[in-house]
């Protein structure tokens, strides 16, 4: 039986994913996929390391701007984190998807000066965001795990 | 009539019951058999499909999603997708033990063939060497396998290291990442012969530029990865099926080989098999029987015989492998293109890296994968993903795949043999395989040599991104048990017929006493015609 509150929570959460990723909402067949890919409970979807993970999954729900922050970190210092694999996960439902498959896959500057000036801005954009929030996260998920505390666990579904 | 038993489906098994039921032989072959899903919407194009299909996400991701590459999994570029998961499907009662080597099994109908990527390359000479046959000796079984399964092809650079053989048809289209490429390579010839004794042309495909024996020609669907919908791409269930018209022919599937039985004078008097659906075991009595499951399974089905035979564990020295290195690339003209996916999708052009020794060049494929799976390259690009999504879609028509195959020679260090502390009904095949020392040199040195010459041809291949992938995951496995002109224990004659058991042949990848660079299937192919024709 479907337990409506986790699908509930998926769908929220691939939401504010997709607009991260797109900058769209996911269609009706997007969000499906999403959440019945959750809803097998497969561990791969599970947080593995309940401070860390919990921690980025927490701010990455919070919105698409919160989720390039937590993402920026993600990808240096938590690369098989939770939200790594979530927002692969929403990737790969994306590029397989009739109407979705063009806004991942598709060029976006067919100039090569462009696509470098545009790139090397991105990538600077990212850095920073990955340096802000490294400054928050890890000296908190250290100290936490130094405390052994464990108050993170509680909100990780789905 | 004559008659004999075929075990396994895969590339030599077919080609071999196809000439001995042309001989007038009756042919049964027993195999596991797992049978490919029908093809979805054949006349789809690969685009087409994510659009039209009711459930795209599941037809290429998987009912489970078992086709999301995530961090930290295989680290390939690209895997196999779900509607090829039948080949690799494994059976109850395969145990094996596995030390330096990733062993990957098939008992799907045609066998690990029906994964392949279409390289059809023939041995030469020199990679012949230790081989007690020439390429003169074999050149009209490539011939014959070149006329029944249609190999594109063309008379180029590469020609110095692949004697063109007959009944070679003309290439396909070249997409525009690959004519670029071309266009390069002729205007730095002379620069990459002469420095990097580095040579560039066609490669050798098992696909169909026209219609070909009943088959159509490469309709350009893009969907090569996925499985040809129509057959353009060779596979040996093609001529499974070409078998199965003919009247003396007997396919057995759903049945595991699990050893043979032998008489006083060391004959093989049957075959043993175990039933896949009802574990019900049945015994085949045979006059002639040919092993062609694959180096593992042939193996494995010999060293199990002997032991419930005779008691006795045998090593088999020699099991060979091709190293591969996969070294992604960025053609700089290519930046901003939009990619088309309706194009063939594997291999295109290759590359040869000319040796000091002619048997140990090295070999390398150029794919410009347009319709693999985006995420699990998406991923490997180290900034968060929305960036990393930003920069891959621009590069998408830029980005190609260089795969540098090694050869291998036979060592005694790595071998088979059987694990039987669980008793008799439970042995494990046992796999070691350790490295030659030179290697890593070996390696660099080519990894420098190919980086050099994308370079020249306007390509740039990110540091940090070439992969040397597991032994074992080429799947180009030989070895365990050669052919020699001179009678030895656990040895075949020149026709493959076992020193040691009159009536068994081994047709498959086992009895080769090297492996080149180059994709073996096409050998494998021809020799099997090629036994088939002078043995039996």
């Amino acid at each position: 039986m479907a337990d409506l509150g986790h699908d509930r929570v998926a769908e929220a959460e691939c939401a504010v994913f997709c607009r991260y990723l797109t900058g769209r909402q996911p269609p009706e067949p997007v969000l499906a996929q999403y959440v019945r890919a959750h809803a097998r409970r497969d561990t791969t979807l599970e947080p593995a390391d309940p401070i860390h993970d919990a921690l980025l999954l927490r701010i990455a729900r919070r919105g698409a701007v919160a989720a390039s922050f937590a993402d920026s970190y993600a990808s240096l210092f938590a690369k098989r984190s939770v939200l790594r694999r979530k927002l692969i996960l929403l990737l790969a439902i994306l590029e397989s998807t009739g109407s979705t498959h063009a806004w991942v896959d598709s060029v976006t500057t067919p100039s090569r000066s462009l696509f470098l000036l545009r790139s090397a801005a991105a990538v600077g954009a990212f850095a920073i965001r990955a340096l802000a929030v490294a400054v928050v996260v890890l000296p908190l998920a250290f100290s936490r795990r130094l405390l052994g505390r464990r108050s993170t666990t509680s909100s990780t579904a789905p | 009539v004559k008659s004999v038993l075929v075990v396994g489906s895969g590339a030599s098994a077919v080609h071999f019951a196809l000439s001995a039921l042309e001989q007038g032989w009756l042919v049964t072959m027993v195999d596991v058999g797992h049978q490919r899903p029908s093809p979805v919407q054949p006349e789809n194009t690969f685009v087409e499909l994510k659009e039209r299909l009711d459930d795209p996400v599941t037809y290429f991701l998987g009912d489970a999603f078992e086709g999301v590459v995530y961090p930290g999994g295989k680290e390939e570029y690209y895997g196999f997708p779900p509607s090829k998961q039948y080949v690799f499907a494994k059976v109850d009662g395969l145990r094996y033990r596995n030390t330096g080597f990733s062993p990957l099994w098939s008992f799907g109908q045609g066998g690990l063939g029906e994964a392949w990527t279409g390289g059809a390359y023939p041995f030469n000479d020199a990679e012949l060497e230790d081989f007690p046959f020439s390429y003169e000796d074999i050149a009209p079984y490539y011939s014959l396998v070149a006329a029944r399964i249609g190999i594109t092809g063309q008379h180029d650079d590469l020609t110095r290291f692949m004697p063109l053989h007959d009944h070679v048809l003309e290439p396909l289209t070249l997409d525009e990442h690959g004519a670029r490429l071309v266009d390069s390579y002729t205007r730095r010839r002379a620069y990459l012969n002469g420095k990097l004794s580095c040579y560039l042309g066609r490669a050798r495909t098992a696909v169909l530029s026209r219609s070909h024996g009943g088959r159509q020609p490469c309709a350009y669907l893009g969907r090569c990865l996925w499985g040809c919908p129509i057959d353009a791409l060779y596979t040996p269930s093609v001529t499974l099926r070409e078998c199965q018209r003919h009247p003396n022919f007997k396919y057995v599937t759903e049945r595991y080989v699990t050893h043979l039985r032998f008489d006083t004078g060391g004959r093989v008097k049957s075959v043993v098999a175990r039933s896949t659906r009802s574990s019900k075991v049945e015994e085949f009595p045979v006059e002639r029987i040919v092993l062609a499951a694959g180096t593992l399974s042939s193996s494995r089905i010999v060293l199990d015989s002997v032991y419930r035979d005779a008691g006795q564990v045998l090593e088999l020295p020699g099991l060979m492998d091709n190293r591969q290195i996969l070294m992604p690339f960025i053609n700089l003209g290519m930046i901003g293109r939009p990619f088309n996916p309706s194009t063939y999708q594997y291999h295109q052009l290759a590359i040869g890296l000319e040796e000091a020794a002619p048997k140990d060049y090295v070999h390398a494929l150029i794919t410009t994968l347009k319709t693999a799976l985006i995420h699990p390259i998406v991923q490997t690009v180290p900034f968060d993903l929305r960036t990393s999504l930003s920069v891959f879609r621009n590069l998408h028509a830029a980005l190609g795949l260089v795969n540098i195959n090694f050869p291998d020679t036979r060592r005694p260090e790595n071998r088979l043999s059987l694990d039987v502390s669980r008793g008799r009904d439970e042995t494990s095949l046992v796999i070691r395989y350790a490295p030659p020392r030179e290697e890593r040199g070996r390696i660099a040195g080519a990894e420098r040599r190919i980086k050099r010459a994308l370079f020249a041809l306007g390509c740039v291949a990110p540091p940090g991104m070439t992969h040397m992938r597991p032994m074992g995951a080429s799947v180009h496995y030989a070895g365990a048990l050669p052919m020699s002109k001179a009678p030895a224990p656990l040895t075949t004659s020149p026709v493959c017929q076992s020193h040691d058991f009159p009536n068994l042949f081994i047709v498959d990848g086992t009895t080769f006493p090297f492996l080149p660079a180059k994709n073996l299937t096409l050998t494998l192919m021809a020799n099997a015609a090629r036994v088939a024709a002078e043995a039996f």
